[in-house]
């Protein structure tokens, strides 16, 4: 053998971990498209950063007033429920937002006969269409978090509003940012 | 012996580590598909040069004069439109003389390079309308259609269509768009609410005052009724109206909260949509005679946005499975689904061709959303709207020569019409925001 056992093993390492890398480049990564925000917040569109978001500076359930109701759900908002937040394109919970969910959870605990409508929401940055499918997965996210936790299913709804209603109107990172939620409502006590 | 041995492993490590980066680099050349912009894809056919001189009056009344007039510009609006005819400039209808002896004086309109020539007259017979329109060849002099209408007055605008989609048949053996309708969404009510309008958006009606969110209208090929989703009862679910007056407004059976983007089959049995009752958006088509469901999608990830083939046994549809939202192709059982879309980062709303041979819909490019065109022959995908902020929600005309889709090019959302290689973009709608819009046969 020219080559000893364990040079070839390091070599072969290196072969297989060159692969890897040449594989698990994506080809987006060239085109300049918009990044989701990382883990600090800061959002890249294109080549400029548009703005930096704060987390969770402002209230939490949004001015009630810019939202015109829609039919006949009856709405008592309660102070007890926040406002949860996703990141762009996503409908996973991240830490922060599992946080906000379990303190959601703990207040459907205390009162054990609330019943809570889960409203998913986007920005306005994808299609109408998909958007609508995306407020439905993150609404129902933070809905099978609560069933995974023992909360009976018959006391959560949910529904999609896609990006048709913001509670930001601007064409800003930081409309993008709060726009992206699931609310939770009280519907019946 | 060694030493050879020893720089070989070396050398050997060394295209180990460094080829990877040589070969990624290269590959994000071959693999970067860059979609071609404006491809040509009415196969450079030539306009042909055509003469409209105005009218003969066949009684002497002013009213009759106007009604002439406009039905004359709106012929010539509809002949440029379809985009086959090239119209000889006005200032040279005054160089000739139109007829002689009672006949097109051809060798005239030959002089001023009309190909083709459509002459008409207007009479008033028992308070009716009378027009009678030729086609000619001017070369070999002979007329190649002739056709009489008579009508209302009101029926003014339904006559020119009627002659003009007659001309466009004659030159491309299929008839013209000239009196179809297309449906879509507007919120200047400020809500949005269905509306119905003439192809050029002219005669538009509004069809529901449901003072909530509508949305992804779809219409019956018998154009009678207008399947869609709306919030009015609170939660969202697809409704069916009648297009004309807006009476029928009823849900569909069986469909239930969070069902979306609905779309009727072309024989108007079935309707594809999209709904979360799993749990998860998928991909469902339900028989509207028997009431007989089928899924078509098991996956994880979001199905949503079907559109028929022509022929009704495929289904393209939106999912994100691979991460991003992408088009995806079934069969109408959902047995084989293959994926259609790699070159863009999202896409979205397809619309099938009504010749089955291509598909339009929105793709995202570095932050701006986009009409394309993707030729299922040969692949290629043609860019047909470029720096003009946001194009989308395309929809294919009848003939499949034009596309109707949405801009906010202009602040708000207005929609355009465009010939199916990009060129002559139309603005058809100036108030609030329109979107969504179906161009109906």
């Amino acid at each position: 053998m020219i080559f000893s056992f364990k040079k070839g093993v390091f070599l072969a390492t290196m072969l297989i971990l060159s692969f890897t890398l040449f594989v698990g480049c994506p080809k987006e990564s060239r085109e300049t498209v918009e990044l989701p925000p990382d883990a600090t917040g800061t959002a890249v569109r294109g080549d400029a950063i548009v703005e930096q978001p704060t987390t969770r500076s402002w209230d939490a359930r949004g001015p009630v007033e810019s939202r015109p109701s829609t039919g006949e759900i009856p709405k008592v908002s309660e102070g007890a429920f926040e406002t949860v937040y996703f990141d762009f394109d996503k409908y996973n919970l991240r830490p922060d937002a599992i946080e906000a969910v379990q303190r959601n959870m703990q207040a459907m605990k205390q009162n054990d006969t609330i019943k809570i409508l889960i409203e998913g929401h986007c920005d306005e940055r994808g299609t109408n269409e998909y958007n609508m499918a995306l407020g439905m997965r993150r609404a129902n996210t933070c809905k099978s978090y609560f069933i995974a936790n023992g909360i009976d299913s018959s006391r959560i709804s949910i529904i999609s509003y896609g990006e048709e209603r913001p509670v930001d109107q601007n064409h800003s990172e930081s409309a993008w940012t709060k726009n992206r939620r699931a609310e939770f409502l009280v519907v019946s006590k | 012996m060694s030493l050879f041995i020893k720089k070989f492993r070396i050398f050997l490590a060394a295209i180990c580590l460094t080829a990877p980066i040589i070969i990624t680099v290269f590959a994000q050349e071959i693999l970067q598909d860059e979609p071609r912009i404006a491809g040509v894809i009415t196969e450079g056919r030539e306009r042909i040069r055509l003469g409209l001189p105005p009218f003969e009056i066949k009684k002497d009344d002013p009213k009759l004069e106007t009604s002439s007039g406009e039905l004359r510009n709106i012929l010539i609006a509809d002949l440029k439109t379809s985009g086959i005819f090239n119209l000889i400039p006005e200032e040279r209808y005054a160089w000739i003389e139109h007829s002689v002896n009672g006949s097109p004086n051809f060798e005239g309109w030959i002089s001023v390079e009309a190909e083709s020539l459509v002459t008409g007259s207007m009479d008033l017979a028992d308070g009716k309308l009378v027009f009678e329109g030729r086609v000619f060849d001017t070369k070999s002099k002979q007329m190649r259609i002739g056709r009489r209408y008579r009508g209302e007055p009101d029926q003014l605008k339904l006559i020119a269509h009627t002659f003009a989609n007659e001309i466009v048949r004659q030159f491309t053996g299929k008839k013209g768009f000239f009196n179809t309708s297309i449906v879509f969404v507007s919120d200047r009510t400020k809500h949005k609410e269905l509306y119905i309008s003439d192809f050029d958006g002219t005669n538009m009606t509004q069809i529901t005052n449901l003072k909530s969110i509508v949305l992804f209208p779809s219409i019956s090929p018998d154009k009678k009724t207008i399947y869609f989703t709306s919030f009015h009862e609170g939660m969202p679910r697809i409704f069916k109206v009648s297009s004309t007056a807006g009476g029928g407004l009823q849900p569909l059976k069986d469909s239930v909260n969070g069902d979306i983007t609905p779309a009727v089959s072309p024989d108007g049995k079935k309707i594809a949509f999209s709904s979360s009752r799993p749990g998860n958006s998928e991909i469902y088509v339900m028989d509207m005679q028997s009431g007989e469901l089928d899924r078509l999608t098991y996956h994880f990830g979001i199905d949503a946005t079907p559109a028929w083939s022509p022929n009704g046994k495929s289904i393209i549809f939106t999912s994100d499975r691979s991460g991003m939202p992408n088009l995806y192709i079934t069969d109408e059982k959902g047995l084989e689904t293959t994926r259609l879309t790699y070159e863009l980062q999202y896409c979205d709303h397809a619309d099938w061709s009504p010749d089955g041979d291509r598909i339009v819909f929105t793709g995202r490019k570095q932050g701006y959303f986009n009409v394309f065109v993707k030729d299922l022959r040969n692949e290629d995908i043609y860019q047909l709207t470029i720096n003009s902020r946001n194009n989308e929600d395309p929809s294919w005309s009848p003939d499949g020569r034009k596309i109707i889709f949405s801009s906010d090019k202009t602040g708000l959302y207005q929609l355009y019409l465009m010939n199916a290689d990009g060129s002559d973009q139309r603005q058809i709608t100036n108030s609030g925001n329109n979107t969504d819009p179906r161009w109906s046969k």
